[in-house]
């Protein structure tokens, strides 16, 4: 079977209204499940079938291959919380300039825990963690400015 | 140790717990400890003769020698939206100007050539010198409750000599500005009293009144204003505030820009 006929079948099972397709041919047997992601994403998931019979040959391996790609893509689909500013200010990673930054892209934080300060007409504005898990990404720079409802950290849930 | 005579029965909640200590970090430091490990409820506050690590916005130290400032922490729980809360720092301010110039009136030591007034968003000047510093901070207590620590820092018996070197062009204090030592513990209940009617007042009523009441009292609608913003100056008439505090500039080209973290000049 060809990469392409495989291809032509997950787009059969995205855009169609079944949630899982098997095709055995020419010894090779290939199975397309359907899965839905938590934000709703059709993510359809190709797996060769172990119960194969004979060995595969060269060519349905190097498809198999290919093919193993795709199950990454629910890793993408992980449902980060965006924690967003409350009030206009200037954001600060640190409780003062000397002090080192209250959390760095990879930690590992609590609920409650601090992530940054956000200064607005001289009141220092703690934001805390609404959720714990793994900081992702953080959105702005140290003393910028930033506004209502701007994204400030991506947070990967436990 | 100065000996302070606090009766604090006139006041609603602000002072009814009240500790006055030697030395510390910085009240705000010490206040916040306290509440984070429960041992602190709303209105209580801290008065210490010296801080030996004394914080003004981000990096700025606050110096005093012991026994001549009034340093104190108040802790208070705000029923305000979130992104209302730096009106907060207003608040505090004009409490701490009305309590200043109650127990002036009433001591009859006011010097008349002498102008205190309000400057965005919570200083307190005498003659144009910063009399007053006022850092609010909030956090979240050991229940998960917001509160604001408010920090105060009035220079009261200072002598000129006894600021920085730095500081002697921009600071003053009420000694400097009156001629006369004056009794701390009388200027603390009194800025308690003023204080403790305004947030009486915010728990009622909610935050509305903060931003007019703050601009009236400031007097500074129309008047020429220079705001430094990060690394940009910027020269306008002030327009009055946001309904959240933020000041209203009228630039020259007659755009208003919002301020929320520059720094007047």
């Amino acid at each position: 079977m060809k990469i392409s006929e495989i291809r032509r079948l997950v787009k059969l099972v995205e855009t169609s209204g079944i949630s899982e397709l098997e095709i055995e041919e020419g010894g090779a047997r290939v199975k397309i499940i359907k899965q839905v992601s938590g934000d709703g994403l059709v993510l359809p998931q190709v797996s060769p079938s172990a119960a194969q019979p004979e060995p595969a040959s060269p060519t349905v391996q190097v498809e198999r291959q290919d093919i193993s790609a795709p199950p990454a893509a629910p890793s993408l689909a992980v449902r980060l919380v965006d924690v967003t500013s409350p009030m206009v200010g200037t954001f600060y990673r640190a409780p003062s300039p000397e002090a080192p930054s209250y959390v760095q892209v990879g930690d590992r934080i609590k609920p409650g825990q601090v992530l940054c300060i956000l200064e607005a007409m001289k009141l220092m504005n703690e934001i805390e963690a609404e959720v714990g898990g793994r900081i992702a990404e953080i959105a702005v720079e140290n003393t910028e400015p930033v506004e209502f409802g701007q994204l400030l950290f991506r947070i990967e849930p436990d | 140790m100065t000996s302070w005579d606090i009766n604090t029965s006139g006041t609603h909640l602000l002072g009814k717990s009240l500790r006055i200590i030697e030395v510390t970090e910085s009240t705000n430091t010490l206040l916040r400890a306290e509440v984070e490990l429960g041992r602190a409820e709303e209105g209580a506050v801290v008065v210490a003769e010296h801080q030996t690590i004394g914080r003004g916005r981000r990096d700025r130290r606050w110096e005093a020698p012991p026994g001549k400032a009034l340093l104190f922490s108040a802790l208070l729980y705000p029923k305000i939206k979130p992104d209302r809360t730096q009106l907060v720092g207003l608040m505090v301010s004009l409490g701490v100007l009305g309590g200043i110039e109650k127990f002036l009136i009433h001591s009859a030591i006011r010097n008349p050539q002498s102008a205190i007034a309000l400057k965005w968003p919570n200083d307190i000047l005498a003659n144009g010198h910063k009399l007053c510093g006022i850092l609010c901070e909030t956090g979240f207590d050991s229940k998960g409750q917001q509160f604001v620590v408010a920090g105060v820092g009035l220079n009261v018996n200072q002598t000129e000599d006894e600021f920085p070197l730095e500081l002697r062009r921009t600071a003053t204090s009420l000694y400097i500005m009156t001629g006369a030592v004056l009794p701390r513990d009388r200027i603390l209940k009194a800025i308690l009293s003023a204080l403790d009617g305004y947030y009486e007042r915010l728990q009622s009523e909610g935050e509305r009144w903060i931003a007019p009441t703050w601009l009236d009292s400031a007097g500074i609608l129309g008047q020429r204003v220079e705001v430094l913003d990060r690394d940009e100056k910027m020269s306008g008439i002030c327009d009055g505030l946001e309904a959240d505090g933020a000041l209203r500039l009228k630039l020259p080209d007659g755009t208003v820009r919002r301020i929320y973290s520059g720094e007047i000049g």
